[in-house]
């Protein structure tokens, strides 16, 4: 499988790299640091699988924001301790696996080969599971209706109440509530939070290209 | 102390006679849960209420099939706050 390795600048990932070096079942075929080269591997190489370092979530993020679609290409993270917060964000951010630095060989290519399939062990995490997220969910753009909705977003994602939007938008509250929701419906989201969330990260990347 | 009486409504009566918009939104858990609702029926008026509701009206979830009770604080004919009791189904 072709695997490549998206790495932190303070190089998280190197005992990884050094172990699946000398796995043979395991192409690397490109080590990078920075979007820009992250970009022009997902373009130009056969990638099966993209392994994040846990630093480079957002780049990830931002990289798939600015090329405007989302590749084939499974992802998992490999951390050295994976904690819980660090779950729920990758599964937020469509990553299919979460892995233990300490997962030996013949575990992780296991690993690997599932989220390959298309089995998301991600998925069954209790935590996961207990909040009812869904995979992804913060990796598109917000959709709205129209120009009040997209003020409302705005206003929600700078942290201000319902009151507060209220009254800067000169919307009644009764409408602004009732718009908030029909926008948590719209995004297929849960709360309110995660829809001030996904739209402070929406960001438009321009295309230096 | 002030103490709250209750009238029923008028069967006859509109629900936009009392407020703009039939369809409001009941905020829980923190401010975090958003849930829709249209009233079908404005059934009491709350007079003197200490709470401040001064409506009660039969309600029916915009996205999800439930129906239920809602108090209602009404103001300038805009729901400003409800608390809702689903029936159970």
């Amino acid at each position: 499988m072709n695997v490549l390795l998206c790495d932190s600048t303070t190089g998280s990932l190197s005992p990884l790299t050094q172990i699946l070096d000398t796995t043979p079942e395991i192409q690397i075929v490109d080590v990078v640091r920075n979007g820009r080269d992250m970009a022009i591997a997902l373009k130009s190489k056969d990638v099966h699988l993209s392994v994040l370092a846990p630093e480079v979530l957002d780049l990830d993020l931002v990289v798939e924001k600015s090329r405007g679609f989302r590749p084939q290409v499974k992802k998992v993270v490999v951390a050295s301790s994976p904690s819980v917060p660090l779950v729920i964000k990758a599964h937020q951010f469509g990553v299919n696996d979460v892995i233990s630095l300490d997962t030996d060989t013949a575990s992780l290519v296991e690993r690997f080969k599932m989220t390959i399939d298309g089995k998301s062990e991600i998925e069954n995490h209790p935590v996961i599971q207990a909040l009812h997220f869904k995979n992804g969910q913060f990796n598109k753009t917000v959709r709205h209706n129209d120009e009040d909705d997209l003020m409302i977003l705005q206003l929600l994602s700078l942290g201000m109440t319902d009151q507060e939007i209220a009254l800067v938008s000169q919307i009644p509250l009764q409408l602004v509530r009732n718009r908030i929701a029909d926008l948590i419906v719209m995004n297929d989201l849960v709360n309110r939070t995660q829809l001030a969330v996904l739209q402070a990260t929406n960001l438009v990347i321009p295309d230096f290209a | 102390m002030s103490t709250s009486r209750t009238v029923v409504l008028s069967e006859s009566l509109e629900t936009s006679d009392f407020v703009e918009y039939d369809v409001f939104t009941d905020v829980t858990k923190d401010g975090e849960i958003y849930t829709s609702y249209r009233i079908v029926r404005m059934t009491h008026a709350i007079i003197d209420d200490p709470d401040g509701w001064n409506y009660v009206a039969n309600v029916v979830g915009i996205h999800e099939a439930v129906i239920g009770v809602a108090y209602l604080k009404v103001e300038d004919r805009m729901i400003n706050d409800s608390l809702i009791t689903l029936s159970p189904t």
